[in-house]
């Protein structure tokens, strides 16, 4: 069987798709050798010399003069092996050859602009594949792979959703969506079965600051990581029997996961670190607050006549008395230096207030209390608060200070166990002030009485002046005169 | 024993030259003078003009002699005296060192380490402060590298010497004089990897070369303000660290990109595009950009208010932690 | 692969030969290129430019001649089936090239631009494994140690500065070899051959910039691309001779390459040589030259034909005959052959190759992007 090879139309680099065959050199029959010459071809305006790429013999020549073949398309069939050596054709020919190569093109307004430097246009050569090259993808992207999560996962539209929906992504146990992420169905669902979370609430009605508005560091200290606006009361729905448990205090409810992270782990590292170093003692006294309690609305009215508005609360009166005690029994405001084995005895006095926020519990401090005024104190008390409940209380505010006052009476209890605010060494806890049956001038009365629990770090303090210190606290606000005495 | 970036860098190629005779240092003013930064000081006068050389004005000319150099076995460790004049050997650098182990089908190899100082903050006039980093880890063929402080400064230098591949050493000028206590020779982590500098919980701040110290800065400062900030030494601009970076990143759930370079096209956009793709879940707000801003690099005075600060990044965090 | 050489380290050198400032008239072109061979074959001796070669090797030069028209040739004819994407002919520059890389060692260099076929003929190169980068199989791909022949280099020019650099390299280590980097003259406006130029004259670099003048750069002629009274008065700026040769004649170009590369050899550094020769084909497969010169000075330049020209000076030595003739037809038509051999149809290879040779060591680089190519060339094949 003869060994026909066919010879397609070459693509002539010239960004070439068709040909117009101006002359065939050969005619069929004819035995040719290898680069022999068998069609000019027009391509644009010039002509292009196609030289054979086999020897053999001529079988077939496709298209007649004039004709337009395509790209591609067989134009001469060879039987190779017939007659002519395929090798060292026409050396001579080559040799005195020294006109230049036919067939460069020129450029015009109908051609595609040549290329130069190689093939050009392949449009032939844009083949179409079968679909599915993103899968190796998907392999590689690591999709398969499911993260120990410790944070819920959701791409950013679910998030958005939850946040409008005030859904707390991390109360979904699981999400049904790749690597474990909550999808939009998942949110809904959750939504649906009528959870509210309040934390995720605060951050739905905040938009996100403008770049313009954020504040010069040098200014002041931004704590955004506290962002919690002021939110709204956590509704209190009633929960029917046999359905999920509805959202309770601060907009907790069974079932929730809450990260440990932020506020709630430095909580946890001072707790533990404070009940675990300091060795606690407690001691108490109860005082007859009866006068103080009266003096309350006088002192709040003369505070604002002079243009302070702040209410003047017992408490406030109570900071002023822990100054002056502290002043009395100096080894309650200490420092217990372990490494230097020294205790100091702090000459400032940086009063502590234990605040209650959403976030959990915050510590700012009244930088030298004991040279402020009662008007001072509650002013200070009252700004403190606030911002340790919008987030923006400064390093400064919250650290440095010296003893705590803790005010769990604000909670209504009538005794507590305060846990000593490391690295101080005696935190005094303040009950609620309520009316009690009490020994009054040598009667039973009803007076207004209130508990002042000490507890202190018994390393650094002996029994002896903390019990007196308690006890001081209750002459004092027992008898107000004494603190006016004493300031 | 406290020893400066520049120190470390002029210990490390002077180790290299103990140790191995092919190679060569060459560059303007490398030789006599010890370079403008001090670099190469006192390397001439201890291995001769025969393998610490001062070469012509013309930075084509060295990248490209040192192709020439490499191809004939040497291991050249040419210099660039600034950023800004690193333009000139573009066509060596892209058409030729990159290309030429590809296109040898892996028969030519060149080992050279091409020094050059970079970033800004020196207030220097024009064309000394440049970032071109992206032009080279944009390039493959080349490895891109830069140390952000100075034990990396020493190890990644020994480290790119001993690579058979083309380096791009970008040394952050401004750190040149940042001193530490290191006892050399040292070795750090491998140059492909990116390290958490600092660790943190709340955001990933992920930075190279003169931005790692003031990522730290930032770190320190975002600290006393409650914010728990890692941040991310990239070390490597090409290959980039992918799996450390987003490692951190699935653990803190935000991320911003710290360089000198203009914002737009720069090693941020790639850090970001590889974030998104692969901690899409675990992203709690948009990968954000604390860069230069997309000018030609200001005048000296101005300088300042155009760089990256530790004020640009807190800036930044905080409104990730806005999200 | 063929073993590379492996430097022993740096031997003692000055870097900036300053033994007195070298007298410009010294270095300064002569007023007419050194011609030997008239276009009839008649030799005039020059003293000052002995032809040092035996009779074998002046029909050695004759061979290597006829091969590269003959591989050129081949070369065209593939493009025009298709084979190759483009190529540049060097038709008319035989001697030119044959004629300066005779002049070099076993041991010495070429660094090529893209047009240098009638040097890698001379260097024993697989002149088909030099076609795989206008195919597009791959880049390049041959093995530049084996024969010493460098990649050939597309960018203009850039490739002098290697060449600079090589040499340096074996100056170094007082390694006697020789580098010679071919450029055109279009290339020498470019600032990598200036660089490269100046590099070699300060470090004294054993490297000849042998300059094909060919007249044109694509389609810009030489008078467009200089206002120097020659290429080689560019010379002495750099402190080195600038030569001149008729590069059609293939015994003055090996006459004045010969002594400028052993003068580099002896260590009194480099020189350029222009060679005066003109380009015959299009500057690519792609070009139409005929927009630009026009048909009476093509006809004039084939006048000057080297080929034609030696064999005129060979039959008049009586190194001529029918043998001879037969002889060079066939070997050239079997390196033409082998060439087609190597090329035609010949397919590429695995496409993930592309990710192979990057780096030695690709440690760290990000490997999603094979697997992905992978995928799609399997998803292709179901098509």
């Amino acid at each position: 069987m003869a060994d026909i090879k066919d010879f397609k139309l070459p693509d002539l680099g010239e960004g070439l798709e068709e040909g117009e065959i101006v002359e065939w050199h050969i005619a069929v029959g004819d035995v040719i050798e290898l680069n022999q010459t068998v069609a000019s071809v027009e391509t644009a305006k010039a002509v292009v010399d196609v030289p054979s790429p086999y020897a053999g013999k001529v079988v077939e020549l496709v298209g007649d003069v004039g004709e337009t073949l395509e790209v591609g398309t067989v134009f001469v069939r060879i039987e190779v092996g017939a007659g002519a050596s395929s090798g060292g054709a026409d050396s001579q020919t080559a040799l005195d050859e020294s006109a230049p190569g036919s067939g460069s093109t020129g450029l015009d307004a109908d051609s595609e602009p040549q290329p130069l430097v190689g093939y050009g246009n392949r449009e032939g050569g844009g083949r179409r594949r079968r679909r599915g090259g993103a899968e190796a993808q998907d392999a590689e992207l690591g999709n398969g792979q499911i993260t120990q999560a410790t944070t819920p996962l959701a791409k950013p539209p679910v998030r958005k959703l939850a946040k409008d929906l005030g859904v707390d992504l991390a109360s979904i146990a699981s999400g049904s969506g790749p690597e474990g992420s909550i999808t939009r169905g998942d949110v809904r669902k959750a939504a649906a079965t009528g959870i509210v979370a309040g934390q995720m609430s605060a951050a739905a009605t905040a938009a996100p600051p403008a770049p313009a508005a954020a504040p010069k560091r040098e200014a002041r200290g931004v704590v955004k990581s506290l962002v919690g606006a002021a939110e709204p009361a956590p509704r209190l729905v009633a929960a029917a029997a046999g359905e999920k448990p509805v959202p309770g205090f601060r907009g907790r409810y069974p079932g929730e996961v809450e990260q440990v992270r932020g506020i709630r782990k430095r909580i946890i590292e001072k707790m533990e670190h404070s009940r675990r170093d300091i060795p606690h003692a407690l001691c108490a006294t109860d005082a007859d607050l009866t006068d103080l309690w009266a003096l309350r609305k006088d002192l709040t009215a003369q505070a604002q006549a002079d243009g302070f508005d702040v209410k003047i609360t017992p408490f406030a009166l109570i900071m002023r008395a822990t100054v002056l005690a502290l002043r009395r029994f100096p080894t309650l405001n200490a420092r217990y230096d372990q490494q230097a084995n020294e205790i100091h005895l702090l000459e400032p006095i940086h009063l502590g207030v234990a605040v209650d926020t959403d976030r959990g519990l915050i510590v700012p401090n009244i930088k030298d209390a004991h040279a402020k005024s009662t008007l001072q104190l509650a002013i200070e008390t009252v700004e403190l608060a606030a911002k340790c409940r919008d987030g923006s209380a400064t390093p400064a505010e919250l650290t440095g200070g010296t003893f705590t006052v803790d005010n769990y009476g604000f909670f209504g209890n009538d005794d507590g166990n305060p846990i000593i605010n490391a690295p101080e060494v005696g935190i005094l806890g303040i009950s609620a002030i309520r009316e009690r049956p009490w020994v009054h001038q040598g009667e039973i009365a009803v007076r207004r009485v209130a508990r002042f629990q000490l507890a202190f770090d018994h390393r650094v303090c002996d029994g002896g002046e903390a019990g007196r210190f308690v006890t001081y606290m209750a002459e004092l606000c027992e008898s107000p005169t004494k603190i006016l005495l004493h300031s | 024993m406290a020893v400066t970036m520049a120190q470390a860098i002029n210990k490390a190629l002077g180790d290299a030259m103990q140790e191995d005779d092919r190679i060569l240092i060459f560059g303007e003013d490398v030789g006599k003078l010890g370079g403008v930064f001090r670099i190469t000081d006192k390397l001439q006068e201890t291995f001769g003009e025969a393998r610490v050389y001062d070469t012509p004005l013309a930075e084509s000319g060295i990248v490209g002699t040192a192709i020439g150099l490499a191809m004939y076995g040497y291991r050249p460790v040419p210099e660039i005296q600034f950023d800004g004049f690193s333009y000139p050997a573009f066509e060596q650098i892209v058409s030729h060192m990159a290309k030429m182990r590809n296109r040898s089908r892996g028969r030519i190899k060149l080992p050279i380490t091409l020094r050059i100082p970079y970033g800004g903050g020196i207030g220097a006039v024009e064309h000394h402060s440049e970032s071109p980093e992206a032009y080279w880890a944009h390039t493959a063929g080349l490895k891109v590298m830069t140390p952000g402080n100075v034990a990396d400064a020493y190890s990644m230098m020994r480290e790119a010497i001993a690579m058979d591949d083309p380096v791009i050493f970008l040394e952050p000028k401004r750190r040149y004089w940042m001193k530490a206590d290191v006892e050399l020779p040292v070795k750090t982590e491998p140059t492909h990897k990116a390290v958490v500098a600092r660790e943190g919980t709340d955001a990933t701040v992920i930075a190279y070369g003169p931005m790692v110290k003031t990522a730290l800065e930032a770190a320190e400062a975002g600290n006393e303000e409650g914010l728990s900030i890692e941040v991310v030494d990239m070390r490597s601009l090409s290959p980039i660290d992918t799996d450390t970076i987003v490692g951190s990143v699935k653990r803190t759930g935000r991320a911003i990109v710290v360089h000198e370079a203009a914002q737009t096209l720069g090693i941020g956009s790639e850090v970001a595009a590889r974030i998104q793709e692969l901690a899409f879940y675990h992203l709690e707000a948009p990968v954000l950009r604390a860069t230069g801003f997309d000018t030609p690099y200001p005048p000296a005075m101005i300088e300042e208010y155009w760089l990256p600060s530790v004020d640009r990044i807190l800036d930044l965090v905080e409104k990730t932690m806005d999200y | 692969m063929a073993d590379r050489h492996v430097p022993a380290g740096v031997t003692t050198r000055d870097p900036a030969d300053t033994e007195g400032c070298p007298d410009p008239r010294d270095l300064l072109p002569p007023d007419e290129p050194v011609h030997l061979v008239d276009s009839d074959g008649t030799f005039h001796d020059d003293p000052d430019h002995p032809v040092d070669l035996d009779d074998e090797q002046l029909k050695l030069l004759y061979r290597h001649m006829a091969v590269t028209r003959r591989v050129d040739r081949e070369a065209i004819n593939l493009q025009r089936q298709g084979q190759l994407g483009v190529y540049a002919s060097c038709m008319g520059q035989e001697a030119a090239q044959v004629g300066g890389a005779f002049a070099l060692a076993d041991n010495d260099w070429v660094f090529p631009s893209y047009r240098e076929m009638g040097a890698a003929v001379v260097k024993g190169v697989d002149t088909g494994l030099l076609l795989h980068l206008f195919r597009g199989t791959w880049l390049s791909d041959h093995d530049v140690y084996e024969h010493r022949y460098a990649l050939l280099s597309i960018p203009i020019g850039t490739q002098a500065l290697h060449a600079t650099g090589f040499a340096m390299g074996a100056k170094f280590e007082n390694n006697p070899i020789v580098v010679m980097s071919y450029f055109g003259d279009g290339a020498t406006s470019e600032g990598d051959p200036h660089e490269a130029m100046n590099f070699a004259g300060v470090f004294k670099a054993p490297v000849i910039f042998f300059v094909q003048n060919n007249q044109y750069a694509i389609s810009v002629p030489l008078s467009a691309q200089t206002a120097a009274p020659t290429l080689a008065h560019k010379a002495v700026g750099y402190g080195m001779p600038g030569l001149r040769c008729d590069g059609n004649d293939v015994l003055a170009t090996y006459a004045v390459a010969k002594q400028a590369v052993e003068r580099a050899r002896r260590g009194d550094g480099p020189a350029m040589i222009e060679a005066l020769t003109y380009r015959m084909e299009a500057h690519t497969t792609s070009d139409d030259p005929t927009r630009y010169r026009t048909k009476e000075e093509l006809e004039a330049a084939a006048a000057t034909d080297p080929i034609a020209r030696y064999r005129n000076f060979l039959t008049k030595r009586g190194l001529w005959d029918d043998d001879f003739e037969e002889q060079v037809n066939d070997e050239a038509g079997l390196e033409a052959q082998r060439m087609r051999d190597e090329i035609y149809e010949a397919p590429h290879g695995d496409p993930t190759e592309v990710f192979d040779h990057v780096y030695v060591d690709s440690t760290g680089y990000y490997e999603r992007q094979r697997p992905f190519m992978q995928a799609e060339l399997q998803a292709g094949k179901g098509a």
